[in-house]
């Protein structure tokens, strides 16, 4: 118990260097605080719960295995992130072999119909509650490819840089310009497609 | 194919130009109403997203107990975490690999001065290495008598 209230208050980094010594409660204590974020990143980029809760174990257990590697060059949970997002892009492409979806991938590097969509005037006097906001993009980011959204993702979400991207994707760099160029079309225009449906 | 002016107007956004290319984009956006409205509307888009992330909640069904204890179950399946090896071992470490790669080098050059006939029974002899995660490239000239290994790390 005494244990457990001394884990509850410490920082990551003395839990993670407890762990690091084989002390399994440190370990748990850093799963609780950090759980719901890590499952929310692989649900976010899997779109089903049951994969985002495995990947999400998975990643967990790598990092227990992998604690040794971990230098402290970023924070913590900065570090299991990339952790579930290297796990997550391994079972899509994993995912993607299976399947035989040749023109979706054309659209993918090409950007498909968001080449010819017109250009969307934002409306400055429209401003949604946060909550609806996000309610929103969730919808639109379910409509977006697994490559489009990804790229969204890893740049507005984990803020990545290009490079990094390229390196998490392991693309070029042009095609990650290119992806998150026409997902943000696709998403101007999916979010301004829900002004619309909505006023109707 | 993208034009590469838009790829720019959006590095531009990004802030992932360089001072001149900015200044050319921003001379660009002053002057061609379309790019604007685009660039504008590229912007209106990271803005919405930006601190806006849809955060999904952690499944009812699976309680942080169960979820706690498949993870513990798969830990308990697989070997403990190894201790980190002190610094001066990681060092010590890193050198190894320049320092076996001068070590091959000083031996093909002595096997070189004793003679081709050394050389040709060189041939289809193994070198062992204990250099985890290393590349190996070799080079051979019969005319010159030579030998070259060049050994390096794909880290």
């Amino acid at each position: 118990m005494a244990k457990e209230n001394t884990n509850s208050s410490a920082s990551d980094e003395s839990l993670v260097r407890a762990a690091h010594q084989g002390d399994m409660d440190a370990f748990e204590e850093l799963v609780k605080r950090h759980r719901e974020k890590i499952f929310a990143r692989a649900f976010s980029m899997l779109r089903n719960e049951d994969e985002a809760v495995d990947l999400s174990q998975e990643a967990w257990v790598k990092a227990w295995q992998r604690l040794n590697q971990f230098q402290g060059d970023s924070s913590f949970v900065t570090w299991i992130t990339r952790i579930v997002i290297n796990l997550c892009l391994d079972h899509l492409r994993k995912q993607k072999r299976q399947k035989t979806d040749s023109i979706e991938q054309m659209d993918d590097e090409t950007g498909g119909v968001e080449r010819h969509l017109p250009v969307i005037t934002p409306n400055p006097t429209e401003k949604l509650e946060r909550q609806e906001l996000r309610i929103r993009i969730n919808q639109a980011l379910d409509q977006l490819s697994e490559e489009h959204r990804t790229v969204l993702i890893l740049h507005e979400f984990e803020e990545m840089e290009y490079k990094e991207i390229a390196r998490t994707m392991v693309c070029s760099i042009g095609t990650v310009m290119s992806r998150l160029f026409y997902a943000r079309r696709r998403m101007a225009s999916l979010l301004a497609g829900l002004r619309k449906e909505e006023s109707l | 194919m993208i034009e590469p002016k838009l790829i720019k107007m959006q590095a531009f956004l990004d802030g992932e130009l360089s001072e001149r290319e900015s200044r050319k984009v921003r001379n660009w956006l002053s002057t061609d109403p379309e790019a604007k409205a685009l660039h504008e509307e590229l912007a209106h888009t990271k803005s919405l997203l930006h601190g806006n992330e849809p955060v999904a909640p952690f499944p009812r069904a699976c309680t942080p107990d169960f979820y706690w204890s498949q993870i513990q179950r798969q830990i308990a399946a697989n070997p403990a975490p190894t201790t980190v090896p002190h610094p001066w071992i990681s060092r010590w470490w890193k050198l190894l690999v320049p320092a076996s790669a001068m070590a091959l080098f000083a031996l093909m050059l002595s096997l070189q001065t004793t003679g081709t006939r050394t050389m040709a029974s060189l041939n289809g002899m193994e070198i062992q290495t204990e250099i985890p995660d290393a590349n190996v490239m070799t080079y051979r000239s019969d005319n010159e008598g030579i030998s070259v290994v060049w050994i390096g790390t794909n880290e």
